[in-house]
């Protein structure tokens, strides 16, 4: 494992998160071009984030709404 | 009736169109559909007193959580301080956010399309509520890490290590009961 597929692996969670500062992001970006383990890892790493917060981001019941829109009118 | 202000108006408009990310937050504080419901209720009552002090081009969804958060803190505090962390989120080091291929079941695109919402909530039920709320805001509110760390009142580095050590967390949990399900089958 060389050096670049270590800082890799120190910053994926921040590259998915997209708080990694534009220098590094060109950095793991400039290494996963010739690093297949590590373009698959961080493949797979974004389809799990990426699947996880889909399942996730689930809506409010409808009668929920329509209690605060009618606590809105009368008020 | 009196006409209601512009102001007042956009005020109503912010917090429905915040509704679905308030009711993930409360659902997350509570873990009931029901509770869930009344926290969001009691927000949104609370924060119609406060709506004057809004100032628009605020972050609508920050102020909205920051007002649930107290009020789910004054009311829960005694129940909150029974919880235990969780054993997983302890034993998930730091260090083993270094994942190596190998920590991804195999196939990995099985486990990715059999994954299913029960499982990453109950994935996200066994994370203390410290870690199970960085979760919520940074993933699936997509707050960034700062404005995280400005609602929970701790530091940026905080949120950032409590993130990693969560995905972690879950990951190991779907990626066990993804291999004992297919252990399950195969037996
Ligand atoms: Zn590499």
């Amino acid at each position: 494992m060389s050096p670049e597929c270590i800082f890799v692996l120190d910053h994926y969670n921040d590259y998915i998160s997209g708080e990694l500062v534009p220098e590094k992001v060109i950095r793991v970006e400039n290494h996963l071009k010739s690093c297949p383990n590590c373009e698959r890892f961080l493949g797979r790493a974004s389809k799990l984030h990426g699947r996880t917060v889909g399942l996730l981001r689930t809506s409010a019941p409808q009668a929920l709404k329509s209690s605060i829109s009618s606590l809105f009118d009368k008020a | 009736m009196n006409k209601k202000s512009e102001k007042r108006l956009a005020f109503e408009g912010e917090v429905m169109a915040n509704l679905d990310s308030m009711y993930r937050y409360a659902w997350h504080l509570v873990r009931n559909n029901e509770d869930a419901g009344d926290l969001v209720q009691e927000t949104c009552a609370r924060s119609l007193k406060a709506a004057e002090q809004f100032k628009q081009g605020t972050n609508a969804r920050a102020w909205l959580f920051a007002i649930m958060r107290n009020i789910f803190f004054n009311q829960h505090r005694a129940k909150s301080r029974g919880e235990v962390p969780s054993d997983w989120t302890d034993q998930v080091e730091s260090g083993d956010q270094r994942f190596t291929g190998s920590v991804w079941p195999q196939p990995f695109e099985l486990f990715l399309r059999g994954m299913m919402r029960e499982d990453i909530e109950k994935a996200m039920a066994r994370l203390s509520i410290d870690f199970r709320s960085v979760v919520l805001l940074c993933d699936v509110e997509g707050f960034s890490y700062a404005e995280t760390a400005k609602l929970l009142e701790i530091p940026v580095g905080t949120v950032r290590s409590r993130l990693h050590r969560a995905r972690a967390s879950m990951q190991s949990m779907l990626s066990q009961w993804f291999n004992e399900g297919l252990e399950a089958n195969e037996s």
